[in-house]
């Protein structure tokens, strides 16, 4: 991917912990889209790749280093730039990786703005290795 | 949705196996341990359900000490599960019971839904200190830091039951 991030492009980020998502929601929760101890929340551009492209992006980049990952949050970077935070291209560990910055210095307002993410957000849940069915994509 | 009954959820949720003894603290934790498996169980999806937020609360504890070994998820501490579990037990009797979720850091959040642009949690990280993030409509968005001594705390329980109120 090249140049800054579009308004109109889709942004996916890991969803490690069941509490990144709630299905019967069809959505993450806000905890998916909180700024890690860094400042910076970790995305990929993924616009036109399929889910399976995504969660093969997961599985090669992103897994051997943070474990086993249970699916994938969708959200467009128009409603990250509404409130008020930037996705910067980053290009490691993959030329797809962006970081969104700008957080807050204070939790609580971040919580807000990750929930305000969250709430139009949709999920693709990988099936569990081993286990019969493809994907589920909620939302 | 049906649900099935878990065998062996105890030890699933992370609930260490008490000593056997007869004495009121080993009967209470038996006790405990029993209801809490009672409050866990499994649709018929294989997707993991709670009627308990206590029961969530564990789990959601013992799943981030596992991913902690991958480094940038902290576990919640003894202190912060404790506020958690005193919080949610001393609820008024009009508040829904919450969504306990884990953050990557140890903080432990419990979250009230009121349908879409209607959000309010609170953030325990067992310091004795609760952030709170609300977003009530049209009423706007509020945040702070409040004292927290074992209940909800008076100065932001105006802000779940408006949530609530819709």
């Amino acid at each position: 991917m090249e140049g800054p991030v579009q308004a109109d492009e889709r942004l996916s980020c890991f969803l490690r912990h069941s509490s990144h998502y709630k299905p019967s929601l069809g959505r993450p929760h806000y905890s998916a889209y909180m700024p890690a101890s860094n400042g910076e929340k970790s995305v990929y551009r993924t616009q036109e790749l399929t889910p399976d492209e995504v969660r093969e992006l997961g599985r090669v980049y992103v897994e051997p280093m943070l474990g086993p990952l249970k699916g994938h949050a969708d959200q467009v970077a128009r409603v990250v730039f509404d409130v008020g935070l930037t996705v910067d291209p980053d290009r490691r560990p993959h030329p797809r990786h962006a970081n969104i910055r700008g957080w807050s210095a204070v939790r609580a307002a971040n919580r807000i703005k990750a929930e305000k993410i969250a709430a139009t957000a949709t999920i693709v849940i990988y099936a569990a290795p081993g286990a019969a069915g493809p994907e589920r994509a909620l939302g | 949705m049906t649900t099935l009954a878990l065998p062996q959820l105890g030890t699933r949720i992370g609930w260490r196996e008490p000593s056997e003894g007869t004495s009121s603290v080993a009967r209470a934790l038996r006790e405990k341990r029993v209801k809490i498996v009672q409050d866990a169980a499994r649709s018929a999806t294989g997707e993991r359900r709670f009627t308990s937020p206590i029961a969530e609360l564990l789990a959601g504890a013992k799943e981030s000490r596992e991913l902690s070994q991958y480094g940038d998820i902290v576990a919640p501490t003894e202190g912060a599960i404790g506020e958690a579990i005193s919080l949610i037990e001393s609820l008024p009797a009009w508040a829904p019971p919450p969504t306990p979720i884990m953050e990557h850091d140890g903080t432990i959040g419990l979250e009230w839904e009121a349908g879409p642009g209607r959000f309010f949690l609170l953030a325990l990280d067992g310091t004795g200190r609760a952030e709170y993030s609300a977003i009530l409509g049209v009423e706007g968005e509020h945040y702070g830091t409040t004292n927290f001594t074992g209940g909800l705390p008076a100065d932001v329980e105006a802000f779940l039951a408006r949530l609530l109120q819709g």
